[in-house]
């Protein structure tokens, strides 16, 4: 998918702008960079979350 | 009173930053050293951190790295809150944000001193591209106001539409701050906040004093310190 066509659905503000960037960097795809950062994103918050519950 | 006030401000921001759901990114910049960079970013986070608010500081002044000293001195005098500040080289930044913006809501870019004018504009054009606003604390002598026109032509080639503010430090007296009133009329991208920070020692001895923030010290000095530094917080973070 082009950058052009990319729709941060759950991206937004800074968090887009940062991503943009890493991806260019990376020379990676945006949108594929986007959903591994959404999906590990919510990994770790269910892990923080278990952690929280097993204190 | 400082507390009521802070806490206002806080408020109104987080529900902003609540409204956009994403990160916020506030890019620290200045080519000079000695502008008052680590003062505003270290306090700056510092008020975040008390507030519980997963903020952290990226130190690119690379070579100096200052901020991520005084955190060093602070976690070695086993005082809390820990700052969290993270060291890096600029060329670093974009590929380590992705990773940081998952732990942090809240992200302080401290641009570091640049050798030459390329650099400076190189450091400006990321901060552009990354932050929600850019601010560029200033001392008001000479020296300082003549690094105000190349970042404002910088901030107008790049077509920047960030909010960008110079924010007069180090200030003795209230008639110094006409050497940088006389080029605000012809700023077109920078705003001159109207809160400035007074030339204390407080700044340089707090930090000093095992990486203490001004929030952390007691006296009459001080005080005047946090009353300005949350009138600024406040301007900054709700304009």
């Amino acid at each position: 998918m082009s950058e052009e066509n990319y729709q941060p659905v759950k991206i937004k503000g800074s968090t887009h702008k940062i991503l943009k960037i890493a991806a260019a960097e990376e020379g990676t795809n945006l949108q594929t960079l986007a959903n591994e950062w959404l999906e590990e994103k919510a990994k770790e918050h269910e892990k923080k979350k278990n952690t929280k519950k097993n204190a | 009173m400082l507390n009521q006030q802070l806490e206002t401000a806080m408020k109104k921001w987080l529900e902003a930053m609540i409204e956009s759901n994403g990160n916020f990114v506030l890019a620290v910049v200045g080519g000079k050293g000695g502008l008052g960079k680590t003062t505003f970013s270290y306090n700056f986070l510092w008020l975040l951190v008390k507030y519980n608010i997963p903020a952290v500081l990226v130190d690119c002044d690379n070579g100096q790295n200052s901020s991520a000293e005084f955190a060093a001195d602070r976690k070695a005098a086993n005082i809390l809150p820990e700052m969290p500040v993270i060291a890096m080289p600029t060329e670093q930044l974009s590929k380590a944000l992705p990773k940081l913006a998952k732990e942090f809501r809240v992200i302080i870019i401290e641009f570091g001193k640049t050798d030459n004018a390329e650099s400076a504009k190189r450091a400006l054009e990321l901060a552009i591209k990354l932050a929600d606003k850019i601010v560029m604390p200033l001392q008001p002598t000479a020296p300082d106001v003549k690094t105000i026109p190349s970042a404002e032509e910088n901030l107008i080639r790049l077509n920047s539409t960030v909010p960008a503010f110079i924010v007069p430090n180090r200030v003795k007296k209230e008639s110094q701050l006409n050497v940088i009133y006389g080029v605000r009329s012809f700023l077109k991208c920078f705003k001159v906040t109207k809160t400035y920070l007074g030339d204390r020692l407080c700044y340089q001895d707090s930090l000093g004093f095992d990486g203490r923030s001004i929030f952390e010290l007691n006296g009459t000095e001080p005080k005047k310190a946090q009353h300005e530094f949350i009138q600024l917080f406040e301007e900054i973070l709700n304009d």
